[in-house]
């Protein structure tokens, strides 16, 4: 059954391989200049550079093949998503400088052709570097995740990434202004500083972003601590949603060298626990009690997945009966701040009507993830005709459109 | 709706703080003797020690609230050991009777459970996390496993002594109720050659499985250099089990850990079964099920309810990039045909089940464990399986591990 209403993805992508190349030079303070990303010619074509840290390819898939550099350059014949996507000549297109991604009309071109009216876009959080361990970006590991966001990857001074995520932020909040009813922002929160993080979410608000996103990874300390209340503070006030991008867990590695069909088998247990971080994310914000101290809090675990949810809204609520973890800050069950509060996103999932009631109608939001390497663009149609076509039509356009709109305020 | 059928538990425990004080001394080569584990008293009670490595109290709980692992029971804290002390379990530890390491004891403690037969986990804890170093964020030791930075006997021929006294030991326990008691051996994780020679021992000793720990182990599951002892899982027909040993979330600094202690570990336990979609996808993706097809695998404690959408996720990234692994199946295929999950207390639906397998899932009380369901199982059972299809329930709570495991039906 072909679902023929409207749909909205939730979870879609603006990474560094679009950015002009001026983008950050142009914009920093003189004093941080030598510190922004920018474009240089290689032997393997133009990349960007934060120093001498390769930050990703211009135009890139992001493939993960060649360890040590990100955003790696699309090759025919590795994933069947991927060459979906050229044939829509998208990295051809790149090649010859035109980025679908970040011009206004290509990108609403792309739109249309996946059949979907607006997006929310996830912005280059990575590009600030990991916290400690993360299974992508660190020495000999694999790529292929969506998020470099290692220890070994990414800007690491904390001016530099401030200076850098503001000005994305600005550059982001102009280019949905061509669009605003398509085009729906999320704005980059500094990760080491609560009180800098919060003055971004409030800024947000102001230049006209839908929402924030911060990257758990290279917090310096867990999500769950006090210190982080001005962040959720100010996420209460601004009534905007604030993200957590999922970014994988870190999975045991060979403790040697390792041969290419190894590689491959790592990536594969990547690939399909990548999502499953958001255990971590949601068990932190709720047990932590944030949710109990701001009510009007919204967060989303973003490109975290659905299927999950069940399994872990009980254990957390198990868990918190059997060692009177209410005595601690909760007064409600913990799955109940869930259905208040939290969201998922996801892109390909086989849900069912069951499924979709234990996580809660209305705290699930797909999204194509557009344009990463293992979106569904431009077949969010069939997609969303092939696993959710059988859920109740009610349900499916909350999932789909509506839940989206109302928490980034797309137009009805 | 009351299920009033057989109940045969897929994952219980025996542990350090419950074995005879002389089981590792006196089954140890002499040269290693100094360093087996052995009962010590202290000012805080008796306490097993290897060398000076503290590795438990005699009779703890586990209940986490102090370094060294299964830390004694205290009144008030968990609301399930205080329903295990209500029949007298801690108190009775107290006076020298070691309930789950004594075989008339635990038959008795079965019979108050309702419960006919037990899967019963060993030592495989004792061996330290490899890798893991003291100076890492500290974290509490709540899970079922102490395991933790710093814990447990590193010396690979130590471990293996302690495993294989552990392993004679507990061939002797089942023994003496065969119907009702089926050991696992625990397996070397740093020498596949030994794990897979163990696991042809603990077959001719008349063990019923065997256990690595995956945390411990020198390579992922994924590695070939594991392929002797699939092989050896493939030949005798003993199932391999992959316990959960957690995930490592961060942590706050030490010094905070007391400020954030409930949070952290009620984060740390909800995330403590999902360490299972790690071993599940390593055995699949390395190609172990498809070269070994009589290899059964148990993901031991994992939990049930987050495995179709791994499935799902494995099958959709098999066939976007993975196919260049080769495999003969689609991945979800091989977990259908050779591989199980335990739980102990998930509400599950009928749907669930079908999506999981009614063949691949086994209900386990985790007796005597601080997060065990003894002496409720029956009731958690009909609270939480009641409205299964009858079919179902049996096959979950009994079948499923008479069968894997070889009881009498």
């Amino acid at each position: 059954m072909g679902y023929s209403g409207k749909v909205i993805s939730g979870d879609c992508h603006v990474d560094i391989p679009w950015l002009p190349a001026d983008l950050f030079t142009s914009n920093a303070p003189s004093h941080l200049q030598d510190k922004m990303p920018h474009v240089m010619d290689t032997e393997d074509g133009e990349q960007w550079f934060a120093g001498d840290r390769q930050l990703g390819c211009v135009g890139g898939a992001g493939i993960g093949l060649q360890p040590k550099l990100f955003w790696d350059p699309y090759v025919p014949g590795v994933s069947t998503r991927l060459d979906r996507m050229e044939e829509m000549n998208f990295f051809t297109d790149a090649k010859q400088g035109k980025f679908h991604p970040t011009t206004p009309e290509l990108r609403i071109k792309d739109q249309e052709t996946d059949g979907i009216k607006g997006e929310v876009l996830y912005g280059v959080l990575a590009l600030a570097s990991g916290f400690g361990s993360s299974p992508n970006g660190e020495e000999g590991a694999v790529i292929g995740g969506d998020e470099p966001g290692g220890a070994g990857y990414g800007l690491t001074d904390p001016d530099a990434i401030l200076a850098a995520f503001d000005i994305y932020n600005q550059y982001i909040s102009d280019f949905c202004k061509t669009n605003p009813d398509r085009l729906a922002a999320l704005g980059c929160l500094f990760a080491r500083d609560p009180e800098e993080a919060g003055r971004q979410a409030r800024r947000a608000a102001e230049v006209g972003l839908k929402g924030t996103e911060l990257n758990v990874a290279s917090t310096q300390e867990p999500i769950y601590l006090k210190e982080w209340d001005p962040l959720w503070e100010a996420v209460d006030e601004s009534g905007l949603p604030i993200s957590f991008h999922t970014v994988g867990l870190s999975p045991k590695a060979p403790n040697r060298d390792t041969t290419a069909s190894e590689r491959a088998v790592m990536t594969g247990v990547a690939l399909t626990v990548f999502q499953l971080s958001g255990a971590e994310f949601v068990s932190s914000i709720i047990l932590s009690g944030a949710c109990e101290r701001y009510p009007n809090m919204k967060f989303v675990l973003g490109e975290c997945g659905i299927g999950w949810l069940p399994y872990v809204l009980f254990r957390m609520d198990d868990e918190a009966e059997r060692w009177k973890i209410g005595e601690h800050g909760l007064k409600m069950k913990p799955s109940e701040y869930w259905h208040r509060q939290g969201y998922s996103t996801f892109q390909i999932e086989y849900l069912t009507n069951e499924m979709v009631d234990m996580v809660g109608e209305d705290n699930i939001i797909w999204g194509s993830d557009y344009p990463h390497p293992d979106c569904v663009w431009p077949d969010s149609r069939s997609v969303i005709d092939e696993n959710l076509g059988h859920l109740d039509q009610d349900k499916l356009k909350k999932i789909v459109c509506d839940n989206t709109a109302r928490l980034y305020g797309f137009p009805n | 709706m009351a299920y009033t059928g057989k109940v045969i538990s897929g994952d219980c425990h025996l542990d350090i703080p419950w074995l005879p004080e002389d089981l590792f001394t006196s089954r140890s080569p002499a040269h290693l003797k100094h360093k087996m584990p052995r009962v010590v008293e202290t000012e805080e009670g008796q306490q097993w020690f290897s060398e000076d490595n503290l590795l438990g109290w005699v009779g703890g709980s586990g209940i986490g609230l102090r370094p060294g692992g299964w830390d004694p029971y205290i009144p008030g804290v968990s609301k399930r050991m205080d329903r295990m002390e209500a029949t007298g379990l801690y108190s009775d530890a107290g006076k020298g009777r070691l309930r789950p390491g004594t075989p008339d004891l635990r038959i008795q403690d079965q019979d108050r459970d309702g419960v006919s037969g037990e899967v019963i986990y060993g030592v495989l804890g004792l061996a330290g996390f490899a890798g893991k170093d003291e100076t890492e964020v500290a974290s509490p030791a709540m899970g079922d496993e102490p395991g933790g930075p710093g814990y447990g006997l590193q010396d690979p021929e130590l471990i293996t002594a302690v495993y294989d006294a552990y392993s004679d030991w507990m061939s002797e326990f089942c023994s003496t109720n065969p119907d009702r008691l089926a050991g696992l051996t625990c397996l070397s994780p740093t020498d596949p050659n030994i794990a897979a020679a163990q696991l042809r021992r603990a077959s001719e000793l008349g063990l019923k499985g065997a256990e690595i720990n995956v945390a411990a182990a020198v390579n992922p599951l994924y590695h070939k250099s594991w392929d002797v002892l699939w092989e050896a899982a493939d030949e005798t027909g003993l199932p391999v089990s992959f316990h959960t040993v957690g995930l490592t979330p961060r942590g706050p600094k030490a010094e905070e850990l007391n400020d954030y202690y409930w949070v952290v570990n009620g984060v740390m336990i909800t995330l403590f079964q999902l360490a299972g979609a790690e071993y599940l996808t390593g055995i699949v993706y390395g190609g172990a099920l498809d070269r070994h097809p009589n290899l059964k695998f148990v993901l031991g404690e994992c939990g049930i309810a987050w495995i179709p959408y791994v499935l799902f996720r494995m099958d959709d990234e098999y066939d976007r990039q993975l196919f260049h692994l080769g495999l003969s199946m689609k991945p979800s295929e091989f977990w259908a045909r050779q591989g199980y999950s335990t739980f102990q207390i998930e509400h599950l639906t009928n749907e669930m089940v079908d999506l999981v397998g009614e063949d691949n899932i086994m209900w386990g009380s985790d007796f005597p464990h601080p997060d065990c369901v003894w002496p409720d199982s029956r009731s958690v059972i009909d609270e939480h399986l009641g409205h299964l299809d009858e079919a179902k329930i049996r096959k979950l709570v009994c079948d499923n591990t008479a069968k894997l495991y070889g009881f009498p039906n």
